[in-house]
């Protein structure tokens, strides 16, 4: 309390120096009610968050023990290595698909047929692996890729000489072995 | 300013909860503090809501009291902010009525330091002001808060702090001064020698 100098602040305060008023009965009584009430409450609530506590730790454990989760886990794993699989094989593909697209390039020079047929089987089988490569991670290489492709389609139809010359000796052949008949009949 | 070892003593046991040691500083406290809210409540029944509601504090904020502050102020404390709150709910739903200006001369204020008042008069004088302007004197002169506490607690400004106290003191001050020159007899002497 601070100190005044002013006279009638110091008579109004002189009045109420140890000036007290008996408090009633009931004062009493609904103080120290309440303060049963607030100390029975505040056990209530802590005795209600052990068991609250207890209760959650129990379920926990027995959710942990039950297989079911144990298998979910294991499925996820196993999902988890077929996904890294799939991956590896994609890579692979990919990588001999690059390969091959080196080697075709040759072989419209070379103007073989065999290795032309086992080239084109080659690609189709090529063409079906880069396809699904190319829905899985890039559809913008697999325009280039099927152009790429395309090529030795071309070269297939240059090859077509080549073909008609085995069509044209196996006539001749057959002309041959046609003869040989016709001189067996006139032998006879 | 400290606090003797007997109160500290029943102060550490309260702590621990003991209800003798409650009981004992209830006893010891109960009158002044039911007292003072006596003074910053309308009614017994808001005063005896008050000093409830203070007790239960006090008692459940006894850790946080400082045994190098003084007990006893540390308890008014309590109960004179709880009063507050009170009172500022009740002036949500109230208008608040200004003081009309008191034109004290310093006569009059001379006068009235020289007259003399009872507790009584003072509370009927107070009574009489203004909610507001009652409350600041109090809080300033009887409980000795600063202004800046008291702009603090009534969410007003310094100066209207300042300014409420000067009107509410200049009308007590004239108020008290006429209830005394009322109550003063008028002077026998000059009738008996009338008379004689």
């Amino acid at each position: 309390m601070k100190p005044t100098n002013d006279l009638f602040e110091q008579q109004v305060r002189s009045k109420y120096e140890g000036y007290e008023v008996p408090a009633p009965a009931s004062t009493m009584d609904a103080v120290f009610n309440e303060l049963d009430l607030a100390k029975s409450g505040s056990f209530a609530s802590k005795s209600l968050l052990i068991v609250a506590s207890i209760i959650t730790v129990g379920s926990i454990y027995m959710i942990s023990d039950k297989p079911t989760q144990t298998e979910s886990l294991e499925s996820s794993t196993q999902i988890e290595q077929e996904v890294v699989d799939t991956e590896v094989l994609i890579e692979e593909t990919t990588e001999e698909f690059d390969i091959i697209v080196e080697v075709e390039e040759p072989t419209t020079t070379e103007q073989t047929v065999d290795p032309v047929l086992v080239q084109e089987t080659n690609v189709a089988q090529q063409n079906v692996i880069s396809e699904e490569v190319v829905v899985a991670k890039k559809p913008a290489i697999v325009v280039d890729e099927i152009k790429e492709v395309a090529q030795p389609v071309e070269v297939v139809e240059t090859k077509t000489p080549d073909v008609k010359e085995q069509k044209e000796e196996e006539k001749k052949k057959e002309k041959v072995e046609w003869v040989l008949p016709a001189k067996i009949k006139v032998e006879k | 300013m400290g606090v003797d070892s007997e109160i500290l003593k029943l102060i550490s046991l309260c702590k621990k909860g003991d209800r003798k040691a409650q009981f004992d500083l209830y006893g010891r406290y109960s009158g002044l503090l039911y007292a003072v809210a006596l003074r910053y409540t309308n009614t017994k029944i808001d005063a005896e809501d008050v000093v409830q509601n203070s007790w239960v504090k006090i008692f459940s904020k006894l850790d946080s009291f400082s045994e190098n502050n003084s007990f006893e102020g540390w308890m008014r404390r309590i109960v004179v902010n709880t009063a507050i709150t009170l009172y500022r709910k009740n002036q949500k739903h109230a208008n608040q009525i200004d003081i009309a200006d008191v034109h004290a001369t310093p006569r009059d204020i001379e006068a009235s330091r020289k007259c003399d008042f009872t507790r009584d008069e003072l509370e009927r004088a107070i009574a009489r002001l203004p909610e507001g302007y009652g409350l600041i004197f109090k809080l300033y002169v009887i409980d000795g808060y600063k202004h800046k506490e008291i702009a603090e607690m009534l969410d007003i400004e310094v100066n209207t702090s300042k300014s409420q106290l000067s009107r509410a003191k200049k009308y007590l001050q004239n108020q008290l001064c006429y209830m005394e020159k009322k109550a003063i007899p008028l002077p026998e002497e000059n009738t008996d020698e009338k008379n004689k």
